[in-house]
């Protein structure tokens, strides 16, 4: 397999090693697990894409924002939905304006093929001047075009992939293995710079095998205890150590309970910020239920999280020293 | 390291973990990148390149643990030819005599290879029953120059006292070689484990694919039920691509009028009106009478494994009373709705005709929706009304009425079965047995939808 080998954009942090990559994430505030680490040294080094998968709220989509962020490089973000086309994704033509100079140009025209005999000489002479209407100058560039001409390089973040239809993906397979785009009329379009691409799923699908076989796969799960327990710190810094171990050993034995959709990451920190509003010391029974609704989304699970408060509390206590 | 790399790759795939080729080359290079040295990190390199679904992260982690399993044991393992005196003497009493004497007093990386190569030189890769084990480990050992050893321990043994290398040598060379073995005999079992093992269990699935369901054992339940579930995920992402069928209709003017304010109010795109095919939906109706109890479990199973490609399944289930478990199914996982199923609805003697009337009766309206029926049973009613009435109206309305029965054509008709008369209302009749008959079946009912 020949891939074409491009500049890798230009770095502007340490991509050396993973332990690098995990350090300058956390000055960014983006805790991450070391499989994390590894894998966007391996797409960086590399120049694969990522896909990363994990339930909806563990960070996926920020991670390719942080990365952006540390490399300085410009995210372009695709998101997609049932529907999504390549006029939408890729390039579309500027018809209005193709229009607007077919009219303004409507008497250069008749100059230029004044004095023509004939229909044959008048196309000849028209040819002389190439396909002026389908050049760059009318081509409006969506997303993924976006990211290939990118002066710098970019950070790709095509997000929620699974949403989009299967005919999408195979859209995506040609940049993705060899990052180039084809565009009928003007020919095959280079990366400048090889983009970095990030894709995410929630699994809402299963993502095609083809398109797996040209990414490095990252599965993101929920945090242990320890990794969230970091991930609020950073966010949250205000709260108390005392009060965040209880919250955190709170949700992590949320997530145990069988729940219609689990506690995420970003329930945590929003609720972590909702405590420290409240000038929560400690969790206890009366703040727990006042507020639960900012960790659980459905009545069914609130209510399940309430029969099981004696019991959640408990083990939160016991968790924090 | 490549050689390893290739090896893992095949442990993965007898997992059951799909590898391209392109993803063993991608972790080739992202090996050369990261290195070697960090376990950890060589674990987060392949799981990246390698497992690229969730259950393959999980089939991942287990085989990386037992194929890296070796060389953490081998430092584990007492450093009995690195400590113990005795094989140095071996070098100068026997040069050369035999590979194993050169190895007795390196380091044991270098052991590991050295049994490693005379394993696959002793034809390991052709080992497929574990009864063979034994024979394995032999022709391992006869690689190494075991002959040559046990002679040797044997002339320091018998050596005179005083005699320079003596017997505590002999003594230690003795000890150093029973660990060799127990070391070979290890190597050979983890080898039948990671490899030879997948060829056994492949072995075993296809039996299992195409025996009957009715004869199978409970301890096979759970392996079939897997083979079901891989099955049903593997058509399903077959036919998931033909998802949406769009027809198109009539102009939509306010959309082609919004899409055209892009243009400057030219009404450039038209846009049309698509009527999104709605797939009819699948009724099922199975008899969980204790006959065929077994064939109702698998094909539920199997319906419900293909949640996403045929979307609204209404399964009825019914011994003497009809009793419809779309819900069961709705709120739990298939198995244990199956369980639940089967304690509330089943028992009593069966009964076709009230079976029947009471899904004309509830169904109305999904038949005359184009829906299709699968009906599973045996047709064998207890020498009651059948109700052929009801059934031909069923066949009448629906689109298509499919009928699956365990019982070879040879016993329609014959004792109480009903099957002969029933299969006039039918569009279709077909013998299920086996999985495979069953897959062959959800097969077709995909395609033609």
């Amino acid at each position: 397999m020949s891939r074409t080998v491009l500049p890798p954009p230009l770095p502007t942090a340490l991509m050396d090693s993973p332990a690098d990559i995990r350090a300058g994430f956390e000055e960014a505030h983006y805790i991450c697990s070391a499989q994390v680490a590894t894998t966007v040294y391996l797409a960086y080094q590399l120049q694969k894409p990522v896909l990363v998968e994990g339930p909806p709220g563990v960070g996926k989509t920020e991670l390719a924002k942080t990365l952006a962020q540390y490399l300085s490089l410009p995210l372009i973000r695709l998101q997609c939905y049932e529907g999504l086309d390549e006029s939408k994704a890729l390039y579309e033509w500027k018809y209005g304006k193709q229009l607007l100079y077919t009219q303004v140009l409507k008497d250069q025209l008749g100059d230029l093929l004044k004095g023509a005999h004939g229909l044959a000489e008048s196309v000849a002479r028209l040819h002389e001047f190439g396909d002026i209407f389908y050049s760059e100058e009318f081509l409006e560039p969506r997303p993924l075009l976006k990211a290939m001409r990118a002066e710098q390089g970019a950070l790709l973040l095509i997000d929620e992939i699974d949403k989009a239809d299967q005919e999408f993906e195979s859209l995506l397979l040609e940049m993705l293995s060899d990052y180039q785009l084809s565009v009928p009329e003007i020919g095959t379009v280079r990366a400048r710079h090889t983009p970095l691409v990030v894709l995410t799923s929630n699994s809402t699908r299963e993502v095609s095998d083809a398109l797996k076989r040209r990414c490095l796969h990252l599965y993101i799960p929920f945090p242990d205890a320890v990794l969230e327990n970091r991930i609020v710190r950073a966010q949250v810094p205000e709260v108390t150590d005392a009060l965040r171990a209880q919250l955190v050993g709170f949700v992590q034995a949320l997530r145990e309970l069988d729940l219609k959709k689990p506690p995420a990451v970003s329930e945590s920190i929003d609720w972590a910020r909702a405590l420290l509003l409240l000038h929560a010391r400690a969790l206890d029974d009366v703040l727990v239920r006042q507020t639960l609704n900012v960790l659980l989304k459905f009545e069914d699970d609130i209510q399940a999280a309430a029969e099981n408060l004696p019991a959640l509390l408990a083990g939160a206590r016991a968790a924090a020293p | 390291m490549e050689r390893t790399l290739t090896d893992f790759v095949r442990v993965l795939r007898n997992a059951g973990v799909r590898v391209s080729p392109a993803e063993t080359l991608d972790a080739a290079s992202a090996l050369a990148l990261a290195g070697y040295g960090d376990r950890e990190l060589v674990r987060q390199v392949l799981a990246a390149t390698l497992a690229k679904t969730i259950d393959d992260k999980q089939l991942f982690d287990d085989c990386f643990t037992r194929f890296f399993a070796w060389p953490e044991s081998a430092d584990g393992a007492p450093a009995a030819p690195r400590s113990e005196p005795a094989p140095a003497p071996l070098a100068p009493a026997a040069p050369g005599a035999t590979p194993l004497a050169g190895l007795a007093g390196t380091d044991d990386a270098a052991l590991v290879l050295a049994i490693d190569a005379a394993a696959r030189g002793a034809g390991i890769d052709a080992m497929s029953s574990f009864t063979q084990r034994g024979l394995y480990t032999r022709r391992t050992l006869e690689a190494l120059g075991w002959q040559a050893l046990q002679e040797r321990i044997l002339e320091l043994e018998q050596a005179p006292p005083g005699a320079e290398p003596g017997r505590a040598a002999g003594l230690a060379l003795k000890q150093w070689s029973d660990l060799l073995r127990e070391r070979v005999r290890e190597h050979v079992e983890r080898h039948y484990l990671l490899f030879a093992g997948a060829q056994a269990r492949e072995l075993r699935e296809s039996v299992l694919r195409s025996a009957r369901l009715s004869q199978l054992e409970e301890r096979d339940l759970e392996q079939i039920t897997r083979i079901v579930r891989r099955i049903a995920r593997r058509l399903a992402a077959r036919y998931a691509t033909r998802r949406r069928e769009h027809r198109r209709g009539l102009l939509d003017v306010p959309r082609t009028l919004r899409a055209g304010v892009a243009h400057d109010g030219l009404l450039f795109e038209p846009r049309w009106k698509s009527r999104r095919r709605d797939r009819p939906a699948l009724i099922a109706l199975c008899d969980i009478s204790g006959s065929v109890r077994a064939y109702a479990r698998f094909l539920l199973l199997f319906l419900y494994g293909l949640g996403d490609v045929l979307p609204r399944v209404r399964s009825f289930v019914f011994s003497s009373r009809l009793a419809e478990v779309s819900e069961l199914f709705a709120q739990h996982p298939p198995e244990v709705a199956l369980a639940l199923a089967q304690r509330l609805h089943g028992g009593g003697s069966t009964d076709y005709g009230a079976a029947l009337r009471a899904l004309l009766e509830a169904s109305g309206r999904e038949l005359d929706g184009g829906a299709s029926v699968v009906i599973l049973g045996d047709a064998r009613n207890n020498r009651g009304d059948p109700a052929l009435a009801a059934l031909r109206e069923i066949g009448r309305r629906a689109r298509r009425l499919v009928w699956l029965t365990p019982e070879p054509e040879s016993l329609w008709g014959t004792g109480d079965s009903e099957m002969l008369r029933y299969r006039g209302a039918c569009s279709e009749v077909r013998v299920v047995q086996s999985i495979r008959q069953l897959e062959r079946f959800a097969d077709d009912l995909l395609r033609r939808d």
